[in-house]
């Protein structure tokens, strides 16, 4: 056959690109160890960030100034993190900072949001759906329609009937066309769960780049511009119905601003960015621990976390902490081992792909040490242009390529 | 009688009834897959079952995760295991034409009858679910069986590399091969999930339709 030869390249090919995600792969699965960030916390006893990783340390915890605690003073030391465990102890102080130390009130207070980058990088929701914000009997409950936005209304479907609710659609596109929202929507974001103490429907984003606030009260809608756009670009949206009704959700801005849309005393809507460094979305996972004093912001990649104690009532930064990833067993098999790692799937992105997910200069040069010996092994079994083909494979790609090698058939290029 | 006509007609009658087979499985199962979501409305109210296809990311029909791609895997092993016992894959070689052709031939059969099967399940399954879930669901359901409708292609290929590989020892490598190849297609099984990979099914469906033509040769030149 005129191809044999291109055929068996493309196997070569593709069974490298094969090997070259699922040997990594198995390698990983033998010899990787838990290397992740330490749970940190701002303190409000010490005021100032606490460093807590019981793997490393089983007895004890740090400041970020270096300052060792015993472990028997973790609760007592950073009480609004323990506080159900200082209660059930009978230990919760009666006030801290002048504020009264309340269960209720600080369970309300509590904050918890963690952030990944494939939130956002995977398929959404293509419809909504609108709770009623004033339920009759308290309990939030499904409304038996969901909504899609259309490129020129916003369209109620009925899920019994599998048909469009003609009304409702009109009566919400008029009211969201009278408030100034330009058609078609860019995005609607919203928390579309029963689960939650209370409903604030969805953020959507018009074409002019403009936030407005949806939701159904009474069977009615309520559309508002929030006007949040004047402040920052907004990229994406977080709806998040906290206890304490303070905000409405997270905002990340274009340029890396991160920050809570927040009802101002006029009933309006205002940013409040958060004191960071601008955050990337596509790689940085966040989490968010706040209480009522004090909120603690971790933002951290495959490389370096940087972490923040910020002033609850203001987001105004008072302390920070920036720490490398340590390098586990894993990241030294693989940088000697693998000069590149393909994988159809990123911890960083829902979508299927070809990622590259490592690239290591010193594998490469042991990879073209291991192809110059594979050149001259091969050189009487092999004519020149075809050792020169294989060869190049085990250059690139190192061990991944000789594994390929071996599984094709001995006989090549007859 | 046209020689690739009459190699049709061969390959037709060794496959009809396993062709018969599969096209009552996927009717069965779009069937039951629609029997079991009215069913699921009835009991649970459409409103909780949408909710669940919408934000949770529901699979309309998961059994045809496994009858995809067992039916393109199943189509190769009926349609060449025949050939290969007492190797009389050898005599439809020696036909007027070049291997290249005749085999050819052989797999645009089996890939031309697999994705007009896919095809009319997929059309059928999208305007039955079409009667009580929304044109987004619809659309979801579409995007998920892309993945496991190139699985069941390229399944077909691979196996039929498989099949004619001559040595048992590279039989093996070749199932190994083949195994990671579709199981790029397994990785997630969430809708939508696979629709910036286009590229990526495409090119394994092309590789499942080049790498046989290595054993073919291989075959011919009468390696053990």
């Amino acid at each position: 056959m005129r191809f044999k030869n291109i055929i068996y390249v493309i196997i070569l090919v593709l069974t490298t690109i094969i090997t070259l995600w699922s040997i990594p792969a198995l390698v990983k699965k033998m010899v990787y160890e838990s290397n992740g960030y330490p749970l940190m916390y701002y303190s409000s006893r010490l005021k100032e960030l606490c460093i807590i990783d019981f793997r490393e340390m089983k007895d004890a915890f740090l400041d970020v100034k270096g300052n060792v605690y015993p472990r028997s003073q973790y609760d007592s030391l950073l009480p609004l993190m323990n506080y159900r465990q200082l209660a059930m102890n009978g230990n919760l102080p009666d006030s801290l900072e002048g504020y009264a130390m309340d269960v209720k009130v600080l369970r309300s207070k509590q904050v918890v949001y963690r952030f990944r980058p494939s939130d956002v990088h995977s398929p959404q929701p293509k419809m909504g759906v609108l709770l009623e914000a004033m339920p009759k009997r308290g309990n939030l409950s499904l409304p038996g329609d969901y909504f899609r936005m259309d490129d020129s209304e916003m369209v109620f479907v009925n899920s019994e009937t599998n048909s469009v609710n003609q009304a409702k659609s009109k009566m919400f596109t008029e009211e969201l066309l009278e408030k100034g929202f330009e058609f078609p929507a860019k995005a609607f974001w919203g928390n579309p769960t029963v689960r939650k103490a209370y409903e604030e429907g969805y953020f959507c984003l018009d074409n002019k780049g403009e936030l407005f606030h949806v939701k159904m009260v009474n069977g009615r809608p309520f559309v508002r511009n929030t006007g949040v756009s004047k402040r920052v670009a907004v990229k994406w949206f977080v709806m998040r119905e906290v206890n304490d009704k303070r905000f409405y959700g997270y905002l990340f801005g274009q340029n890396g601003e991160l920050g809570i849309v927040e009802s101002d005393e006029d009933g309006g809507y205002r940013f409040a960015k958060m004191d960071i460094r601008p955050v990337d979305i596509a790689k940085d996972d966040i989490t968010i621990m706040g209480n009522m004093l004090y909120w603690t912001v971790k933002i951290y990649n495959s490389k370096a976390m940087d972490c923040y104690g910020l002033k609850a009532s203001t987001l105004k930064s008072l302390s920070t902490y920036h720490q490398e990833k340590e390098v586990g067993i894993w990241d030294k098999v693989a940088d000697v081992v693998f000069p590149i790692i393909l994988s159809p799937a990123s911890p960083d992105n829902g979508y299927i792909s070809c990622y590259v997910l490592h690239f290591s200069a010193l594998a490469w040069i042991l990879s073209v040490i291991l192809a110059l010996l594979f050149f001259v092994f091969m050189r009487k079994r092999l004519a020149l242009h075809k050792n020169l083909i294989v060869s190049s494979v085990v250059a690139l790609t190192g061990i991944t390529g000789i594994i390929a090698l071996l599984l094709l058939p001995r006989n090549r290029f007859e | 009688m046209n020689l690739f006509k009459a190699l049709s007609y061969k390959e037709w009658m060794k496959t009809k009834k396993f062709i018969l087979v599969v096209f009552i499985l996927l009717a069965a199962v779009a069937v039951y897959s629609y029997i079991d979501i009215t069913y699921a409305i009835r009991i649970k109210e459409a409103v909780n079952i949408w909710y669940g296809f919408i934000f949770q990311g529901a699979s309309v029909s998961s059994l045809m995760m496994y009858l995809i791609p067992l039916s393109g895997i199943s189509m190769a092993i009926v349609q060449f295991v025949p050939e290969m016992t007492n190797k009389k894959f050898k005599l439809t070689l020696h036909l007027p034409a070049s291997e290249t052709q005749l085999m050819s031939a052989m797999l645009l059969y089996g890939y031309g009858i697999l994705f007009a099967l896919y095809l009319a399940c997929v059309i059928f399954m999208s305007v039955i679910i079409g009667l009580v879930l929304p044109a987004e669901v619809v659309c979801m359901m579409v995007s998920q069986f892309l993945p496991w409708i190139t699985a069941g292609l390229a399944g077909y290929g691979f196996t039929v590399w498989i099949c004619v590989e001559p040595s048992w020892k590279q039989r093996i490598f070749n199932m190994l091969i083949s195994v990671g190849m579709l199981s790029v297609l397994f990785v997630s099984s969430f809708p939508e999930t696979y629709s910036s990979f286009g590229w990526g099914m495409l090119l394994v469906l092309v590789s499942s339709f080049v790498f046989p033509f290595y054993s073919c040769v291989r075959f011919k030149q009468g390696i053990q």
